[in-house]
């Protein structure tokens, strides 16, 4: 190490001796120094431009290594802590925190189990709707196939049909207690009408008193009320001619009078 | 005379790069380093190590660069050691703050003719190639375990992307190989 130290002290002394003979010759030659004696002595005296590279690596990749440092430090924390025993007051503290994270366990666990008893009402409130819309389902589907047998009994059968519907009530309706339709042809029908028919029919509702396959001819009808004291009322009659292999509806609203001849007003057609 | 002045500071210069150039391993100047270190800052850790100069045929170098690292300062400041006397000592001049190395690592020549073993040696018999740098570390290169200090390798040669060979540096087992 001593060796080793000693050699820069000769070698600036060394150095400074040379410019010192070169500065002379120099001074000697009036003609002045050549640009490269000069060169060549400022380079050898000047070592601290030339100090040696160090580190050289790093400073060339410096971006590299600080982005694997960066990517390092994302990856792990490099503090060292240096562990002491816990004070009585951190530790009573460590458990006040622990008894309050325990608390708040409980209500998570009993607010999960109320959020789940909740959750159970619902699923059965929402099984009860799903019965009861089944349930609906099941009654239109019948409705459903009900009307497409009363359709298909309306139109299937290509036969020559009458059906004679009636609306209101005659005069003294609410004492009616049955309408009778005789036919030409000596037949007799007889309609009895309860308080709740005749509550329907006042209100607009329409009854069947016939339906029934009849001859494609000119065809009449005579309609009479019966009263509960024993009166018996002709309401006129009605004369048609159904259409062949056609069912011909005949409505008559027994609020209006029949004409001077008798003859009720009807609301006909066919399908 | 102009002769004799040039061929004087050649002789100088020659016997001042000869005296530069005895090659010592990496861990024959760490005594030094750390004691200049901590002359600098009581916490100073070495986080960097590499060759300044190029290496012999023994995996060793002339001087070393120790890279040091103080949390109290938040400051890195540079070595360049030689056998028996730092060279040069300097502060880095941007942030660094590296992992300490870890304490146990093999020397630079261990570490050096497992490297060659692993195709350095080849890589460089194929494309007359070089030992470019050797470095110390701690995490940066292998970051898949970031407590491990390796040493990493790095092959120059013309018109060839480097070979890049990263050892731990506890055992010298060849952790990853890469060109680039």
């Amino acid at each position: 190490m001593k060796d080793s130290r000693a050699l820069p002290g000769a070698f600036t002394l060394l150095l400074m001796a040379l410019v010192t003979f070169a500065g002379a010759a120099a001074a000697a030659d009036p003609a002045g120094t050549s640009p490269e004696e000069m060169q060549v002595e400022i380079e050898a005296i000047d070592r601290n431009d030339h100090a040696p590279r160090t580190l050289r690596f790093l400073h060339e990749n410096r971006a590299f290594l600080r982005s694997q440092l960066d990517r390092l430090r994302m990856t792990v924390h490099w503090k060292d802590l240096s562990a002491r025993p816990l004070s009585a007051r951190q530790e009573w503290l460590r458990s006040l925190g622990a008894r309050l994270d325990a608390a708040n366990d409980s209500l998570d666990l009993q607010r999960a189990a109320v959020d789940r008893r909740q959750l159970l009402a619902r699923i059965e409130e929402l099984a009860a709707v799903e019965d009861q819309l089944d349930a609906l389902d099941s009654l239109l589907a019948e409705q459903a196939a009900r009307l497409v047998e009363i359709d298909a009994d309306y139109t299937g059968r290509q036969e020559t049909a009458l059906a004679l519907l009636a609306t209101g009530l005659p005069e003294d309706g609410e004492s009616c207690v049955a309408l009778v339709i005789d036919a030409i042809d000596g037949e007799t029908v007889r309609v009895r009408l309860d308080e709740r028919m005749r509550q329907a029919l006042a209100t607009g509702a329409v009854a069947e008193l016939l339906h029934d396959f009849v001859e494609p001819r000119a065809l009449q009808w005579s309609l009479r009320a019966e009263y509960a004291d024993g009166r018996v009322v002709d309401l006129g009659h009605v004369s048609l001619q159904p259409t062949r292999d056609r069912l011909t509806f005949v409505e008559l609203d027994l609020r209006q009078p029949p004409d001077d001849s008798g003859r009720r007003p009807a609301h006909i057609w066919i399908r | 005379m102009r002769r004799m002045i040039l061929g004087a500071c050649c002789l100088l210069l020659a016997t001042a790069a000869q005296a530069d150039e005895t090659p010592v391993s990496a861990a024959a100047v760490r005594s030094l380093g750390d004691a200049a270190a901590r002359a600098w800052a009581d916490d100073a850790q070495l986080v960097y190590l590499e060759n300044d100069t190029p290496f012999d045929a023994g995996g060793r170098a002339a001087r070393w660069g120790l890279l040091y690292y103080s949390d109290a300062r938040q400051q890195a400041r540079g070595y360049s050691v030689r056998e028996g006397e730092v060279e040069r000592a300097k502060d880095l001049g941007f942030e660094f703050a590296a992992p300490a190395l870890g304490s146990g690592w093999i020397d630079s020549d261990v570490a050096w003719s497992r490297a060659e073993e692993a195709g350095g040696a080849r890589f460089r018999a194929e494309h007359a190639g070089h030992l470019r740098s050797a470095l110390l570390t701690r995490g940066l290169m292998h970051l898949d375990d970031p407590q491990r200090t390796t040493w990493t390798f790095v092959y120059d040669a013309p018109g060839q992307p480097s070979l890049w060979v990263v050892l731990d540096a506890a055992d010298g087992k060849v952790l990853r190989r890469w060109k680039g």
